[in-house]
């Protein structure tokens, strides 16, 4: 009954609308007079600003309303397909597919009101002919997301009028996938030439056109290069790919954008030289940082996000926690780690397949690279006042036989033979002697039953942060024993980790993805028939970049510009840094650097998607990880808590994500979506869909 | 409010839901309930043995008959999956006409589909070139030491259009518990993953050994698949050999 009221007063209070007095333009929209002003067209920009593509914190699987941005829960995203990351929410493969579409076309179709509007202005408003470069910045900015998804895309260029009621007039074709990315790299052209070098945070200028440009002239450079086989064209349209005599020119681009970015006073951030805290740095000081080039603020109340809370280690976050799970391939890339050099692989293990006993928790990583440090936290690493404590379990120090003990494990002369074979392809669970000599817990830190030793030491058999084993109890697991820290704030406490509170910037674009992005162009050009390019040796100047990025990384330095040579890449399992895909040995390094430098920051799995190795690298591939077990024998207790004693180290495929990942070639251009087709019949599909 | 008032009050907001609610008609088409169903052959009138559902290959279906021809209505394609033996068969199809189109398997792609008027009841062939013919030379059997064994060969297939051949890439031993085996059923744990081949392998006797089988007094279900170098990578497969482990 109360439901039937309801609804005639709703009936009754829209009629009662119907009264010409009311008859008066609507507050709510926003005229040429309330815009083209100087204070509207800060707001107004600032709301185009807040609605470009950024890959930032907020980037999910959610596709159904904002095309895979701008929601909170981030669990599923690229990062998990690549072999950066791994957590209970998503054991397998993902394949970021979000459809993302309308959101794009009105960002554009907002500049070109903008860029239809704001000639009138020059003269009138202080900063027209700039906001006229910003909005064709934002422009490219916003094309650029579509085209790395979806090959050519519709060029409207210009903001669009319906004539005479019919849909017909707005369809727009496909333009060619190379014809898509001129017009972006034109954009950008006319936003370096006319923008402000004025550096405002969360603003572009014409430094951040330039560094944004040197990315996608790489992307279009590359697809030139490498992506002849998935090349597809329809009527005369190549909708995926582009000529591969374009590449050249493309990374010449590349090139000169990214040196015009050290016009502006940008630098790596070297303030704590080259140690963990002076790379995790990098993103926690982004707002102050030289290094820092487009950067994304965000505030309680407007724009936040929740990368604490879900991405903290569990121990270390109110709820959630626990996604931030690295996986060991990514380690393995890294300097400073006791690694086979026949297969890239960490050794931990003696000739005799027995393990190495390390004296301590931290023995394993004290000679890594600072920047692993710098990017993950680390068994014995103190964050957030809590000291890290990893296990998978404790090697009991009597084994009883009823209740006779037979054998007393000692570090010092008890070898253990690998429990089971690290081979990229064993899947099993521990079984047999480990069950017997192996104390574990599948239970989270809150509730485990305390292994007591014979001298009476409890200790937690899995650590306060360990790996359970796989066995399901929470999607916030340690699945690799590896958790990540870059990116997290460490001045937030374990109690304040809570969800949509967290205000650290994202950065975009940095100084030193704009050096790999001119090292990577100028090994291209070096190894293509350029090898002088605008007075500079090409392989020389890639080679300085790389060693620029590796002095701040405090990683071993390049010895020679002949270390990026056209030998035959390292394979898979047969060296070190087997792990990424390349085509020569040179285009490795600078391809390892990207995957050591530019993790979990949304970059890698489309780096994969531009040189078209996906499918080639993410091939059968199951995620390794890292099971540290402590002896019981001679263990004891630190100040916070957490033991101290030996420990030997199993490497082997995740217990708890043990599936074979495999990209499918059809994802390198993915389906346009349905309703668009349905929309816009002049829309063509991509190949293989 | 009496008794009277509220009849009225009732029968007033009743006749103005019923205005708004006219235009939700109920929904008289029919279901679909068509069948579809056939064979997916190869040139030489044998069945492809591929893996059930989508993971192997699948037929594409695009729907032409309800556009009458009008491009301006985008038609979404459909797909339908396959069984592990080669045929295929769906019975809730809209009677319409579709092109139908086996896609994404171990054969040369077609360049057209076959158009196909799917009345009450539809039966469609389809012939496709596989990449590979595989081969036993030797079936399974069970080791001494508890492995599965077994020979192969492969023989590569020109395309029927003097298409380029794709590179053969590797081959798997597949084990499992159950008739369904294939890539995407099989126990990880007794094969350590794909093996590499070449195309000088060709027709050359291949021996292929997993690890010690773990169950015993029990069937197990084998065969072996070996994948080209394509965009899709899947597996052309021997005939599937059931073994006993004593």
């Amino acid at each position: 009954m109360k439901r039937i009221i309801y609804f005639a007063i709703v009936w009754a209070v829209g009629m009662v609308a119907c009264v010409d007095s009311l008859d008066i333009p609507p507050k709510s929209i926003l005229t040429k007079d309330d815009i083209y002003t100087e204070a509207g067209m800060r707001a107004y920009m600032a709301g185009l600003y807040n609605r470009i593509p950024m890959e930032d914190f907020n980037v999910s699987d959610d596709g159904q309303s904002k095309g895979g941005y701008y929601y909170w829960g981030n669990m599923k995203w690229p990062m998990l397909a690549t072999g950066e990351n791994v957590h209970g929410n998503n054991l397998g493969m993902y394949i970021h597919t979000t459809g993302y579409w309308n959101d794009g076309y009105q960002v554009i179709r907002s500049c070109n009101d903008l860029l239809a509007g704001l000639p009138d202005y020059i003269g009138i408003l202080s900063e027209a002919e700039n906001w006229i470069a910003e909005a064709r910045f934002i422009r490219a900015y916003t094309y650029f997301a579509l085209v790395k998804r979806y090959g050519g895309v519709p060029l409207v260029k210009e903001s669009q009028a319906l004539v005479d009621g019919d849909p017909a007039s707005l369809h727009i074709a496909r333009s060619s996938c190379e014809d898509s990315y001129d017009f972006m790299l034109e954009d950008l052209d006319y936003a370096i030439a006319y923008m402000s070098p004025l550096k405002v945070n969360g603003r572009a200028n014409r430094y951040v056109a330039a560094a944004f440009k040197s990315r996608i002239a790489n992307f279009a450079g590359a697809i030139a290069r490498y992506g002849g086989n998935f090349s597809y064209s329809v009527d005369g349209v190549m909708l995926q790919g582009i000529p591969a005599e374009r590449a050249n020119d493309y990374f010449r681009q590349a090139y000169a954008a990214a040196k015009v970015v050290d016009e502006g006073g940008y630098a790596l951030y070297r303030e704590d030289g080259a140690t963990d805290n002076g790379f995790a740095n990098v993103f926690v000081k982004a707002a102050d940082s030289p290094e820092s080039i487009f950067i994304r603020q965000y505030q309680l109340g407007s724009y936040v996000h929740s990368f604490d809370h879900i991405y903290s280690p569990a121990r270390m976050s109110v709820s959630y926690g626990g996604r931030y799970c690295v996986t060991l391939d990514w380690v393995e890339l890294f300097d400073g780690l006791p690694l086979d050099p026949a297969t890239g692989w960490l050794k931990t293990t003696n000739a005799a397949n027995q393990y190495i006993v390390y004296p301590s928790p931290y023995a394993l990583f004290a000679h890594a690279e600072p920047r692993l440090k710098g990017s993950l936290i680390l068994p014995g690493d103190v964050f957030k006042g809590l000291q890290m404590d990893v296990r998978r379990g404790v090697i009991r120090d009597s084994l009883k036989q009823g209740s006779t003990v037979v054998y007393t494990p000692d570090p010092d002369n008890w070898p253990i033979a690998k429990f089971i074979a690290d081979d990229g392809s064993t899947t099993s669970g521990y079984s047999g002697t480990f069950k017997s000599i192996v104390a574990e817990s599948t239970d989270k830190y809150t509730m485990q039953t305390p292994y007591v030793t014979t001298t009476g030491v409890k200790l937690n058999p899995n650590g306060l942060d360990g790996t359970l084993g796989g066995r399901g109890n929470g999607s916030g697991d340690n699945y690799t024993g590896l958790m990540g820290r870059k990116w997290l704030n460490p001045n937030l406490t374990p109690s304040t980790t809570t969800i949509h509170t967290s205000t650290a910037p994202w950065i975009d674009i940095r100084y030193a993805e704009v050096l790999l992005n001119r090292a990577e162009a100028a090994l291209e050009l070096a190894q293509n028939g350029v090898p002088v390019y605008d007075d500079a040796d090409m392989q020389a100047d890639a080679f300085d970049c790389i060693n620029r990025i590796r002095a701040r990384a405090g990683a071993a330095l390049l010895a020679s510009p002949a270390d990026l040579s056209t030998d035959a890449a390292t394979l898979r399992k047969q060296g070190i840094g087997g792990f990424v895909m390349a085509p020569n040995r040179g285009l490795q390094l600078i391809r390892i650097e990207r995957y050591k430098e530019l993790a979990f920051e949304h970059k890698i799995y489309w780096d994969l998607r531009r040189w078209f190795t996906f499918d080639t690298q993410i091939k059968d591939y199951r995620r390794r990880m890292l099971n540290p077990f402590l002896f019981a024998k001679g263990a004891t207790l630190n100040e916070y808590g957490n033991p101290e004693g030996k420990y030997i180290y199993d490497t082997r495929i995740c217990e708890g994500s043990n599936a074979a990942l495999n990209f499918g070639t059809k994802y390198y251009y993915e389906a346009i979506p349905a309703g668009q087709l349905k929309t816009n019949p002049l829309l063509k599909q991509n190949d293989q869909y | 409010m009496k008794n009277s008032d509220m009849k009225k009050t009732i029968i007033l907001l009743l006749s103005i839901a019923a205005f708004g609610f006219y235009s939700c008609e109920i929904d008289n088409y029919e279901g679909p309930d068509a069948t579809i169903s056939g064979r997916i052959l190869d040139p030489d009138g044998n069945l492809l043995r591929t893996e059930p559902g989508s993971s192997n290959m699948r037929i594409r279906m695009d729907e032409i008959s309800w556009a009458n021809g009008d491009t301006s209505i985008a038609v979404i394609p459909r797909y339908l999956n396959v069984k592990i033996d080669g045929t295929y068969v769906n019975t809730k199809i809209f009677p319409a006409t579709y092109v139908l189109t086996p896609v994404e398997g171990a054969f040369y792609p077609l360049e057209y589909g076959d158009t196909v008027v799917v009345g009450a009841k539809a039966v469609h062939d389809f012939v496709v070139t596989p990449y590979l013919d595989v081969n036993w030379v030797e079936e399974p059997y069970v080791t001494a030491d508890s492995c599965v064994e077994a020979s192969f060969r492969f023989v590569r297939n020109g395309g029927p259009n003097g298409e380029f051949m794709p590179d053969v890439q590797d081959y798997r031993l597949c084990i499992s518990s159950n008739q369904y085996v294939g890539n995407n059923n099989k126990y990880d744990d007794l094969v350590s993953g794909a093996v590499t081949v070449t195309n000088a392998q060709e027709a050359v006797t291949i021996t292929a050994k997993s690890k010690r089988l773990k169950y015993f007094g029990t069937d197990v279900y084998v065969r072996i698949g070996v994948c080209c170098n394509d965009n899709y990578k899947k597996y052309n497969y021997t005939t599937i050999v059931k073994l006993h482990v004593p």
